[in-house]
């Protein structure tokens, strides 16, 4: 993927209608905050996109900024990148800043699909706990048809990635001037990734949905390149295969949820039995948890019954945990 | 996701719906639009009412078998 614009340009251009993003922003979009990873964003319209038209046309033309790519959701009529920021509140505040600037909501459109972006790629047990801990930790519950993850680059001949729920990159362009945090707890000026990342298609999200893919693509990427939070992220790792398996979900860590150079025929398909069957079991817990009780003067409510041993809760309490740990733990570093 | 058999009802699987563990952030009630304070209009109290309120506060002053009680025959 190629960004040929500079961020700073974008932000002078949404300073007009989001003064107080644009100026966070151009204070804090180079922090790596608490040692996270780095955050990348693009964003997939999917309907005519007009309302991008003049913020585009602003930052060089259709050309430069969207033709300039080739991939895309595959319903996609445009797919704009973010330049990368070191944290996700940078993240956040760009979004808000579009918003404004678009006159349109971004966060929580189901015409937009949001693609999160993070260093490093997975192994595919990573990229399975990362789709997963995404899944059940968002504020949403999504069901899914394939249609929903199909991208321009689905089956490209050099870089195919396939029918998923995440991406690899294909060898793009990348920002690696982000701080990394290694393991003796030293600040490097520059991440350890050449210019690999793994994506994750959030589809209609939400502020918590990127903070949320930022820790966990952080655990698992320092678990698995050495990174400062490595013993956090190996110590994550083992308490989320442990709700699973709690949960007889442990079989879904097993098929392939992002696509590697080695997929077989048939991977696609395997990949979206899985996710159908994590969907299914939210989707049932979801009713469980809510019981209709009947209420004074007559009526019905749902009321959210907040079951101790549910797994929506527990990925909740779980994600809550490893947010406490970092960032009690990240004071050792400054 | 078709989850019907012939015969039964399909069902109605929404595309999304909320994660009841994750607290729903309430929307901002938006502030109900100010009514203009009702000032009442100065009304110059007509001949009757100055009367009325004559005879009233004679009523009050006088007691119910005093000067009240001839002018308004108010006497119960």
């Amino acid at each position: 993927m190629t960004c040929t614009y500079r961020l700073r340009d974008l932000i002078d251009l949404l300073h007009a209608d989001a003064p107080l993003a644009a100026d966070s922003l151009a204070t804090d979009c180079r922090h790596v905050d608490q040692g996270l990873l780095s955050v990348g964003l693009k964003i997939h319209c999917l309907d005519d996109g007009q309302q991008f038209d003049q913020l585009v046309a602003a930052l060089g033309g259709a050309a430069n900024v969207l033709e300039v790519n080739y991939y895309k959701d595959a319903r996609a009529s445009l797919c704009l990148v973010m330049p990368a920021v070191g944290n996700a509140n940078s993240a956040i505040h760009l979004i808000e800043g579009l918003e404004r600037c678009i006159g349109s909501p971004i966060f929580n459109n189901r015409n937009i699909q949001l693609q999160v972006c993070s260093p490093g790629r997975l192994s595919a047990r990573g990229a399975a706990l990362l789709g997963i801990g995404f899944y059940l930790g968002s504020d949403t519950l999504r069901r899914y048809t394939q249609a929903d993850l199909r991208t321009t680059f689905e089956a490209h001949f050099n870089h195919p990635r396939g029918i998923r729920l995440v991406l690899y990159d294909a060898e793009g362009d990348f920002d690696r001037e982000f701080a990394w945090w290694n393991t003796q707890g030293v600040i490097e000026p520059e991440l350890p990734f050449e210019n690999t990342r793994t994506d994750l298609l959030i589809g209609s999200g939400s502020r918590l949905d990127i903070q949320n893919v930022n820790l966990l693509a952080t655990l698992l990427i320092h678990s698995e390149y050495n990174g400062y939070w490595r013993s956090l992220g190996e110590q994550f790792i083992l308490e989320m295969e442990s709700l699973l398996s709690r949960h007889i979900l442990s079989g879904l860590l097993d098929a392939p949820w992002v696509r590697e150079r080695w997929a077989q025929i048939g991977d696609d398909d395997q990949f979206f039995a899985a996710l159908l069957e994590l969907v299914a079991y939210a989707y049932g817990e979801s009713a469980r948890v809510k019981q209709r009780r009947f209420l004074l003067f007559g009526t019905w409510r749902d009321i959210p019954a907040r079951a101790p041993s549910g797994i929506l809760d527990e990925m909740q309490s779980l994600l809550s945990k490893y947010r406490r740990l970092l960032e009690r733990q990240s004071h050792l570093v400054y | 996701m078709y989850a019907h058999q012939p015969g039964s009802q399909p069902l109605d699987i929404p595309e999304a719906i909320p994660n009841p563990a994750v607290p729903q952030p309430t929307p901002a009630p938006s502030p109900a639009p100010k009514e203009p304070a009702k000032v009442p209009a100065p009304v110059e109290p007509s001949f009757v009412s100055k009367f009325s309120a004559a005879r009233e506060g004679l009523y009050y002053r006088a007691g119910k078998f005093g000067l009240a009680g001839l002018i308004g025959g108010r006497v119960s």
